[in-house]
This record gives C-alpha cells, sequence and structure tokens, in this order.
C-alpha cells in the first residue's frame, strides 16, 4: 500500500532537489530575468525590462534561428527513429548472442567516447578520405566531395549519435515480444513483410511513438551536429547562444535564445502527453 | 545464406562504427595530417600524449571529476530511490521529473544560466562547481537503474525481516543494500562515463585550472585537429571500456 511521504521519504530525497533545484532551478529564474534586461555584458550591473531580444529572436532578423532548429530537430529526429527502428527489427532477425554484440558495439562507443565518433565522422568526411578516394577512383564524382561543414554532415552526424538510444529502446520492447505470435503468423503463412507489418510494427508502436518526443527534444537541443560538423552552415538556437553570450558578448540575447529553445523544448514534451490524456479520457468517456 | 545474412551483418556493423575505427587507426599516424602510410604506423602520438602536462592532466581532471560525480550521483541516485519507493504515485511523479531535468533541458541554455549565475556569485572556477553539475548529469541515469532496482526487490522480505523485529536500519542494511550491490556498481558505471563525456556544460564553466580532456579536445576538434585528439578520444574510450569490464565482473560475482 502506497503511503504519503513521510519525513524520511522527504530527508532521502531533499539533498537531490536541493541540489537541482540550486544549480537548474534558479539560473534558469536568473536567466529568465537575464532575457527581458536591457544590460549588455556579464558584469554590467543596471537593468531595466526589454522585450527586444525576444522580439529580434521570433520575429526580427534572428527568427531563422528558430526556423532551422526546427527544421533541423524534426528531419533528424525521423531520420533517427526510422533508421534505429529498422535496424531494431532486423537485428532481431538474428540469434540473441550474436544481437547482443551488434547491439552493444552499436551502443558502447556513443556512450563511451563520443568523441572518438565525432573525430571519426571528420575524418571520413575529410577530402583524403577514404571515402573520397574510393568516389572518385571509381569514378562517381571528378574531384573529392567537399563534406566537412556542411548541413548534410550536421544531419548526418547527429543521427548517428542518436540512433544508438533509438536501437536499444526498440530493441528492448522487441525482446518482450512473445515468439509463438511469429511462429503462428509463419504457420499462417504470413510474409516477412507481413509479420512486421501485422505482428511486430502493432507490438512496438507505442514505444516508438512514445521515443519520438525525447529523440526530438534532444535533437532541437542539438549542438556537436550543427557547432562542430555544419560549421557555419546552419545557425540553430543551440549553436547560437555561445556565440552571442561569448563571443559577441551578448547575454541578454543569448538568455531569450535560451528561453525560446526551453520553451519548444517544454511544448515537444507537454503536447505529447496532453494528446495521450485527451485520448485516454475521451476512451474513458 | 546464413553465412551470408552474417556477412550482411558484418559490414553494416562495420560501416556503423566506421568512425570509432577511423579515430583509432588514427591515433597511429606518423604526420598531423591522419595519414598512415604504408608501413608508417607510429606511437609518436600517444608518446606527446603522456609526456605533455597539459593533455595529461586534463586527462587526470576528467577522471578525478568524473570518480567524484560517480559517487555523488550513485549515492543521491540510491537515497533518492529509496526516498520514492512505497511513497504516493504523486511524490514518485514530483520527485521523478526533478531528478530527470538535467536530461531533458538543453545543455546550452542550462550552461549559459549556470555560467550566468555562477559568474555573479564568484562560484565560476571552482572544482566544487564543476562536481556538483556532473553529479546532476550522471543523475538520471543512476536514479533510474537503483529505483527500479529497488522496485524489484521482493516485499515480502521486509514484512519477514520486520517480523523478526528488524529495525528500519537493518532492513536497509540487511535487506535493501546486499540486493542492490550489483546495480550500484552499475549505476557507478554509467554515472562515471557520464561524467567522463560531459563537454558543454564544463567547456562553460571550468576555469584554466580545471581543464578536462573534452575541453582539451574540443577547440582543436573545431579548427585544428591533430592525432592527439584521436589518442585522447581513445584514453577516454579505454578508461570507459575498462571501467565498464571492472563493472561487469563485479556485477557478476555478486548475482
Amino acid at each position: 500500500m502506497n503511503q504519503t511521504p513521510s519525513r524520511t521519504h522527504i530527508g532521502l530525497v531533499l539533498p537531490a532537489i536541493l541540489l537541482v533545484l540550486t544549480l537548474i532551478g534558479w539560473p534558469l529564474v536568473a536567466l529568465a530575468w537575464v532575457s527581458v534586461s536591457q544590460i549588455i555584458t556579464v558584469n554590467s550591473e543596471q537593468s531595466s525590462f526589454t522585450p527586444e531580444h525576444f522580439e529580434t529572436i521570433l520575429v526580427g532578423p534572428n527568427r531563422r534561428f528558430v526556423f532551422n532548429t526546427l527544421a533541423f530537430g524534426i528531419v533528424v529526429s525521423v531520420a533517427t527513429i526510422f533508421l534505429g527502428v529498422l535496424l531494431a527489427t532486423v537485428l532481431d532477425a538474428y540469434s540473441k548472442r550474436v544481437r547482443m554484440l551488434a547491439i552493444a558495439l552499436i551502443v558502447l562507443p556513443k556512450f563511451a567516447s563520443i568523441w572518438a565518433v565525432l573525430l571519426g565522422v571528420i575524418v571520413l568526411a575529410s577530402s583524403s578520405s577514404l571515402v573520397n578516394r574510393v568516389v572518385v577512383g571509381v569514378g562517381i564524382f571528378d574531384e573529392p566531395l567537399r563534406l566537412n561543414h556542411t548541413i548534410a554532415l550536421a544531419f548526418v552526424g547527429e543521427v548517428w549519435l542518436l540512433i544508438p538510444y533509438v536501437v536499444l529502446l526498440t530493441s528492448l520492447r522487441l525482446a518482450e515480444i512473445n515468439p509463438e505470435l511469429f511462429a503462428a503468423a509463419r504457420g499462417f503463412g504470413a510474409s516477412r513483410w507481413q509479420r512486421f507489418r501485422w505482428v511486430t510494427w502493432p507490438l512496438i508502436r507505442v514505444a516508438v511513438i512514445a521515443q519520438f518526443p525525447l529523440v526530438l527534444v534532444w535533437s532541437l537541443s542539438a549542438y556537436f551536429g550543427p557547432a562542430l560538423l555544419g560549421g557555419t552552415s546552419i545557425d540553430t538556437l543551440s549553436s547560437q547562444i555561445p556565440r552571442d553570450g561569448f563571443e559577441n558578448q551578448n547575454m541578454p540575447r543569448a538568455a531569450a535564445e535560451a528561453m525560446v529553445l526551453m520553451v519548444l523544448v517544454g511544448i515537444c514534451l507537454c503536447v505529447p502527453k496532453m494528446l495521450q490524456r485527451v485520448t485516454h479520457n475521451r476512451e474513458h468517456s | 545464406m546464413k553465412l551470408l545474412k552474417l556477412l550482411a551483418l558484418v559490414l553494416v556493423l562495420i560501416g556503423f562504427t566506421a568512425p570509432v575505427w577511423v579515430t583509432l587507426i588514427a591515433s597511429f599516424s606518423s604526420d598531423r595530417f591522419f595519414r598512415i602510410d604504408e608501413g608508417q604506423i607510429s606511437l609518436r602520438w600517444y608518446e606527446e600524449f603522456f609526456s605533455d602536462r597539459r593533455w595529461f592532466s586534463g586527462f587526470q581532471n576528467s577522471v578525478l571529476i568524473a570518480l567524484a560525480a560517480a559517487v555523488g550521483s550513485t549515492v543521491m541516485g540510491l537515497c533518492s530511490a529509496l526516498g520514492v519507493s512505497g511513497a504516493t504515485s504523486r511524490w514518485r511523479g514530483i520527485v521523478t521529473t526533478l531528478l530527470l531535468l538535467p536530461a531533458i533541458i538543453p545543455p546550452t541554455a542550462w550552461a549559459i544560466g549556470l555560467l550566468n549565475f555562477a559568474t555573479r556569485r564568484d562560484w565560476h572556477d571552482s572544482y566544487g562547481l564543476l562536481v556538483a553539475v556532473h553529479t546532476l548529469v550522471a543523475l538520471p541515469a543512476t536514479y533510474i537503474i537503483l529505483r527500479s532496482a529497488r522496485e524489484r526487490i521482493d516485499p515480502t522480505l521486509y514484512l519477514i525481516a520486520r517480523g523478526f523485529g528488524a529495525t528500519p536500519w537493518q532492513l536497509f542494511r540487511s535487506v535493501t543494500l546486499p540486493l542492490l550491490k550489483p546495480s550500484l556498481a552499475a549505476a557507478f558505471g554509467v554515472g562515471f562515463v557520464f561524467s567522463l563525456n560531459e563537454t558543454i556544460l564544463t567547456i562553460f564553466l571550468a576555469g584554466p585550472n580545471q581543464e578536462t580532456l573534452p575541453t582539451i579536445i574540443w577547440p582543436q576538434l573545431r579548427y585544428s585537429a591533430t592525432p592527439l585528439v584521436a589518442v585522447a578520444s581513445n584514453a577516454m574510450l579505454s578508461v570507459a571500456i575498462v571501467g565498464g569490464i571492472c563493472v561487469m565482473r563485479f556485477t557478476r560475482n555478486r548475482i
């Protein structure tokens, strides 16, 4: 029987909650204030209320940052979910041992060292890389492809970084499916595609849809893809925040960009939950 | 047909893990352009990495901060997991939402907020702040691992222990802790790796004395990467893999 939290419950949780409030809650509230202040640099003391930084981002010339962030986030998350589910489904056809090894190979490098992956992508995309040598050698192109610091590489790199999560979560869901269902479908003469369409997909659909907001949030917040692999070819809110905060020394604008990004992330998390609640209420009324 | 299927899988996996193999090979390059010409495998960059004070102290800082953050996040994750067990779902929901915030908040927004906040309070440029922030970064993962492990413990064990007159402390010491040991090891390992890879917040908050490997790698990777970056990435990868193997061995022995 679950009980209302006792003093012990609260006492145990309190250090973590205090840390979250001190290092996340308080700084973000302070940042919200900075975003509507007229101070120019971090050390400046004078401030007054102004919505000008939000106007610049939402209706002014910098609205392209919001558009780029949304476009980048949506394309990356759709591609990541599609490829991740595809890969997990393909892996599901192998024996448990092979599957575990394959999942480990996909997941571990990303978790163990993000730098090894990023540097590898940069070297692979360089003009003297093996990929380019093959492309030129086979005669597909006359000269090496310029891939570094392009939008394409930013997309590819970010998908590469996010796909392990989707493969891992989808594989866990696939492992829960009763194998007798596939045996039964095979017994009825179902093809591989029919088995996926009528058995696998209905059983993993909810898990896949549930992953989407999370992947979307991570791709909206993506920094390494746009800032490192994309260079200056794509300006998202995430890559613009350090630029305005450090290089341009415009903390209020960086703060306003951070607030807009937080709102976008909040919407991505809240809308699916609200839709779920509405559907649930409709089904039960 | 079976062999063909396996070969296809091997090809997909090689393609998928290609960046890591490329980084590994690039670290043995003899020149600074990541080239390996015939028979020119060199350990030059490894020697330079371990003899260069800046790189080596960055490596030490990374490992020390990650160890401290792993301990902090595991203890906090354990306390929080125990603090929500048996409580109402509303309480669990509130605590879980708050503790998962570090995994959801955009890191650049959080980092600029922390920088603005820490600069005004003179907290900037301190190991304490870095360890606290890294602890928070690892907390969502350690909390989830330990909460699900705590929920898997059979409640009858507690009933029996209470029947024998065990106090809450004895319950924790003799029932909860032994059963959670493998998950504690796993949480520690995950916390360590999460902290080791943390970059964005560290770039914003670390002063010249607290440089970690990612903060040294980052500008090099952006402007002029040398195989030293590959060596540093491989050092982090090796530490994480060795740590993971140790945790797996410990976990296996305890199950």
